[in-house]
This record gives structure tokens, C-alpha cells and sequence, in this order.
């Protein structure tokens, strides 16, 4: 069941503008929303939330349109960035400051049952500058779950919280959710972070969602370059279709040919995005399963954290992340020949449009 | 400038002009309580005249403090969420005017709105036959256009610290505009309303220009010394001003702990 649904939603703030937004979010499921800073995310749950009108588009929270109403009256959760906690309050004032405008019966159990839930039972007399990150985290959670929110929207919520902090965090949050089977927005602009979370993903950039899936959809169907990026480095070239078979396809590339899947026309212009770790490096021409295969030289060698970034010239040049074991194993040095192969699928087909 | 000045040069200099500066204030206050005799001081507290003026400041400055309490911080909350747009600088202008007017010119101004013949007191007067002039009313009003400012520039300073997160917050959470001020900008903006409402009431009590404009009488602190000091001698005047300046100042330093004893950490 689709708990919010947005409809060709647009908005313009000053220079910046939401274009056509459309996406739906069913009961108990967590929408990812990933984007970079100044990509409209921000903007984009304001809008839900009734703090910006759209200049256009509806608004469905469980089939109703809700554009025209206040955010007191939306049904909508929202945990901001900087949590926004009272701070002349203390922890149970500030989770039941809401229930004071809503016609709640059973509050003290709601209390009792969020905060066992989330484990803050014991911090309920504590001022706000008292807590920890997680812990504020959690009562900013619990102010807005006692509502029982129809959707909840999160703001980068794990923004301020240390690293180790941030991926217990994460995973609390997803059982809670599960419980309670929240239907969530979860904004950030970590890919980890997305990854962890598991379920959809919407990646947005300059006011427009690009594409929503699974992350195995978006890493490996990027629909364009800026989604494959995403997902750090990757290989992009321009090609020029030579013959596409039952769905079998192949392009002159660098110094070879480049094997993929998909549905082109004969001489069509596309695009193929490649991910460095897909790509296996060899210093010496075995036979592989593999149907792509290259020869080149290497042209540069850097460390990437505990990978290694190496580029191949190869008519084209190619990146390969490879581990520092392989790296060392294989003696890899700079301007010695090496083969590339990957893999039929390893190649990921798009129409160009850019 | 590269004068070579030691840190140790550069702090004295520092210390010696903040030593001038308190020293400016405190040494013609201190010299004030100390001068009369306790005889003389006494003589003055049980002078009805006296008794009566100090509590005539003390009562209708404190009234004006909660006018301007109560007309200031709407205006001060309004202002601080910029809800008067293109007119906001000129609004601002304007609420400050009274800190540059002297206050005897003041008071003047004020006559001629509030006067027998005033563009308001015309119409009491002829209707009603009442009279602003030489009452409480009077130094109410006289009191409020001089002392005002503060309170709604610090009222405006602290609701503009308010994130505008909270704003947000407390309208999600369902709380109504309403509600939201009162339970969040208020609050949060408690201090700055506070020590507004303060500096009002100390501002209300010092004030003579205008008031002696408007009302001789009742007969306030301010101008019972003027009077004492015109009239009689300086041992009068010198007494009561010491007086005054006692009670302001017990109370000033009562409140004080009191608003910082309040301070959540």
C-alpha cells in the first residue's frame, strides 16, 4: 500500500528548483533519498512536510492530497538535522510536547512503550546539553514516533554522530522501524550510509530524482553517469554500437572490442559504464571466462585507502581498483604491460542522453 | 602600526582605561551614600514628601515596565521574524527614536498629544473632563516613550536567537502558532526579556526631562530632589538622592540574583 506518494511535484526557491518530482513510498519501507549537499533534499522534505508550497503537483499521504494543509495537520514525522531537541526541557517534556495538541488517550503508555523501545527509559529527567549524540538521536526519535506519524522524515539524522556511533545508529534504527513498520524518508548524503539501510534508493542531484531502486540496481543499471559516479570512480566511455544481436552487443573500444548486453540500434551512440573493482588485472594473457579482454600499459599507480587504483592505457584508458594483496602478488609497476578482462555483465549499457 | 608594545605594556593599558571607566561610575555613587549623616538620612526618610516620591518612582515605573512588557514584546516577536518586510528598517527607526530625542523635548512632544489641547487629551478633556496632565497617567505615558526601546531591543534580540529549527519542530509536532510562542519563544527568550524588562524599569525610575514636563506632581524621586535642590538646600537633596539610590540599587542587585538564579545550565 502506498502510505505518501508524490506527483510531478515541483518547487522554486530563489535560483533553486525541484523539477517534477514523482515517487512512492509503501507502508513499513524505508526510502533512501542520496544525494550530494545542495542537491534539494533538504528542500524536498520541507515540501512534504508543508514548509515550502509546491509551485505545482500533489501530495498523497494514504491516497488524500495534503498540499493544502498546515504541517501541524499532515500526519508527517520529522527528525531535522540538528534534531531540534528544547532545550529548556527535559527528555519526557520534550517527547510528549506533541501529544499536547493531539487527542491522545493512552500517552503515558505510548511513553513507556517508545522509550523502552528505544531504550531511553532511564535518561527521562535529563536536560537536553546532558545527553550524548545517540542519545539525543533517540529522543528526537521518540518525540516524533509517539505520534505515530503516518511518514517519518529524516533529515541526515546521523549527521552529527562519530563514526562508530553513526553504524550502531543505523542499525537501531532499522529494527525499530521494522517493529513499529514505520514508512520512512531517509535523507543523506552518505553511500554507506544508503547501503546500510538496504531498502530503495533515490538518488537526486540539481532538484531531480535521477533514478529509484534497489542499490544493486543503481550500481549496476546507473541510468546516467552522474547516478554510476555515485557510487565513487567509474568507467565511462563513449561508444558507437557496431552490431547488437538478441540482445547481445558489441562496440569498438580502445584498441579492442567491448562485449555487452542490451537493446541498441546498429550505429547508435551510448554510453558504457564500467566499475574499476569489476575489472580483473593480469600481468600475463591467460584464457579467461571472461569475454572482455584488453592489453595496455600501465600508466599510474595510487593507494585508495586499503584498495589500489591503477590506470591502464589502453587506447582508453581504464581505471582498476584491485586489493593490495593482488597489487603485490602481481608486482605491478608503472609502464609495464598488463591484460584487463570482465566480464559480459561487468559492462553496464545506457542510452545517451547528456 | 608596529609599535613594539610586550603583551604585559599592551594589557595594563587595557586594564588602566577599564579601571578609569568603572572607577568613572562607582566614586560619585559611593561618594553620595557616604556623605550625608546618618541623622540627615534618617531626617529624610521620615519626611512624608520623601517616603511618598521614591514610592510614587518605585510604583509608576514599575507599572510602565509591565505596559512595555505587555505592548513591547509583540511587537519585539514580529519584528524579530521579519513579518513587516520592506517596512522593517524604518520600524526599527522608529523604536529607537526615543533613545536620541532629549527627553525634555520629550516630554513637550508628548504634551501636545496627551495635553488639555493635545490631539488626545483635547478629546478626554472635552468629553469626559479628564485630565492627563499632573497625574500617574502622565508619568505612566512619559515614563513608556523613553524607556521602551530596551525592552523590545532585547526582547527582538532574543527571539531572533530561536532557531528556526524549533519553529519548525514544535509546528510539526502540532502546536499551533500560539502555542509555539508561548512555549518555545518565550522560554528560550526568557533572559533577554528579562534583563529588557530590567533595564526598562531602571531607565522608567531615572527618568526626570520628561516627566517633570508632563507631572510636577504626583510628585516623583527625580523631581523631589530637582525640587529639594532648587528650594531648600543641598543636605535635603543630597538625602533623598542617597536614598533613592540605595533602594535602586538593593533592588536591582535583589533581581539580578534572582534572573541568574533562574539560569538553567
Amino acid at each position: 500500500m502506498r502510505v505518501l506518494e508524490l506527483q510531478s511535484v515541483s518547487v522554486t526557491r530563489g535560483s533553486f528548483s525541484l523539477k517534477e518530482i514523482n515517487f512512492f513510498v509503501n507502508k513499513g519501507e524505508i526510502l533512501t533519498v542520496l544525494g550530494e549537499n545542495g542537491s534539494g533534499k533538504t528542500t524536498l522534505l520541507n515540501t512534504i512536510a508543508g514548509f515550502i508550497k509546491p509551485d505545482s503537483g500533489s501530495i498523497l499521504i494514504n491516497g488524500r492530497d495534503i498540499v493544502h494543509l498546515p504541517p501541524s495537520e499532515r500526519g508527517v514525522g520529522y527528525v531535522f538535522q540538528t534534531l531540534a531537541l528544547f532545550p529548556h526541557m527535559n527528555v519526557a517534556a520534550n517527547i510528549l510536547y506533541g501529544t499536547r495538541f493531539h487527542k491522545i488517550s493512552n500517552v503515558k503508555d505510548r511513553l513507556g512503550k517508545i522509550s523502552s523501545l528505544l531504550r531511553i527509559s532511564h535518561i527521562m529527567d535529563r536536560y537536553i546539553n546532558t545527553l550524548s549524540g545517540g542519545e539525543k538521536q533517540k529522543v528526537a526519535l521518540a518525540r516524533t514516533l509517539i505520534l505515530q506519524p503516518e511518514v517519518l522524515l529524516m533529515d541526515e539524522p546521523t549527521a552529527a554522530l562519530s563514526p562508530r556511533e553513526k553504524s550502531r545508529i543505523i542499525d537501531e534504527l532499522k529494527t525499530v522501524f521494522k517493529r513499529l513498520s514505520q514508512t520512512v524518508v531517509f535523507v543523506t548524503h552518505n553511500v554507506s550510509e544508503a547501503y546500510r539501510i538496504g531498502g530503495r534508493i533515490g538518488v537526486m542531484e540539481n532538484g531531480r530524482i535521477l533514478q529509484i531502486g534497489n542499490s544493486d540496481e543503481i550500481v549496476y543499471h546507473p541510468v546516467s553517469h552522474s547516478v554510476a559516479s555515485i557510487f565513487g570512480e567509474v568507467n565511462k566511455f563513449k561508444v558507437r554500437v557496431e552490431s547488437c544481436n538478441s540482445g547481445m552487443c558489441s562496440a569498438e573500444l580502445g584498441n579492442g572490442m567491448v562485449f555487452f548486453l542490451g537493446d541498441f540500434k546498429v550505429c547508435e551512440k551510448i554510453l558504457l559504464f564500467i566499475r574499476p573493482e569489476d575489472i580483473l588485472l593480469k600481468t600475463v594473457s591467460t584464457k579467461t571466462s571472461a569475454r572482455n579482454n584488453f592489453s595496455g600499459i600501465v600508466k599510474d599507480i595510487s593507494f585508495a585507502g586499503p584498495l589500489v587504483r591503477v590506470v591502464v592505457e589502453s587506447g582508453q584508458t581504464f581505471i582498476v581498483l584491485i586489493s593490495k594483496q593482488s597489487f603485490e602478488e602481481l608486482a605491478i609497476k608503472k609502464r609495464k604491460p598488463v591484460f584487463l578482462s570482465f566480464k559480459l555483465t561487468a559492462v553496464h549499457a545506457v542510452k545517451l542522453t547528456e | 602600526m608596529h609599535f613594539k608594545t610586550s603583551k604585559f605594556t599592551f594589557y595594563t593599558a587595557l586594564f588602566t582605561a577599564a579601571a578609569l571607566v568603572v572607577l568613572f561610575i562607582l566614586l560619585p555613587l559611593l561618594r553620595l551614600i557616604t556623605l550625608p549623616s546618618w541623622a540627615l538620612l534618617l531626617k529624610a526618610l521620615s519626611d512624608k514628601n520623601t517616603i511618598v516620591s521614591i514610592a510614587n518612582s518605585l510604583i509608576y515605573s514599575f507599572l510602565t515596565a509591565i505596559i512595555a512588557l505587555f505592548l513591547g514584546v509583540p511587537l519585539a516577536f514580529l519584528m524579530a521574524k521579519g513579518l513587516f518586510g520592506r517596512f522593517e528598517k524604518l520600524i526599527e527607526t522608529v523604536i529607537d527614536l526615543p533613545l536620541a530625542v532629549p527627553h525634555t523635548v520629550a516630554g513637550i512632544a508628548l504634551l501636545f498629544v496627551i495635553g488639555r489641547r493635545g490631539v488626545i487629551g483635547a478629546f478626554f478633556y472635552n468629553h469626559f473632563g479628564i485630565k492627563f496632565t499632573g497625574t500617574g497617567a502622565a508619568i505612566i505615558t512619559a515614563m513608556l516613550f523613553v524607556s521602551m526601546p530596551y525592552l523590545v531591543d532585547s526582547a527582538r534580540d532574543g527571539f531572533k536567537d530561536v532557531s528556526a529549527e524549533f519553529e519548525k519542530a514544535s509546528f510539526i509536532l502540532g502546536a499551533s502558532e500560539f502555542a509555539t510562542f508561548w512555549n518555545i519563544f518565550i522560554p528560550l527568550s526568557k533572559k533577554h526579556i528579562e534583563s529588557g524588562f530590567l533595564l526598562t524599569w531602571a531607565r522608567a525610575i531615572s527618568e526626570f526631562g520628561a516627566v517633570v514636563i508632563l507631572a510636577y506632581y504626583p510628585i516623583t524621586a527625580p523631581v523631589e530632589i530637582y525640587d529639594a535642590f532648587t528650594q531648600y538646600n543641598l543636605s535635603v537633596s543630597i538625602s533623598v538622592a542617597a536614598v533613592l539610590l540605595l533602594i535602586c540599587l538593593t533592588i536591582f542587585l535583589l533581581l539580578r540574583m534572582v534572573i541568574n538564579r533562574d539560569a538553567r545550565p
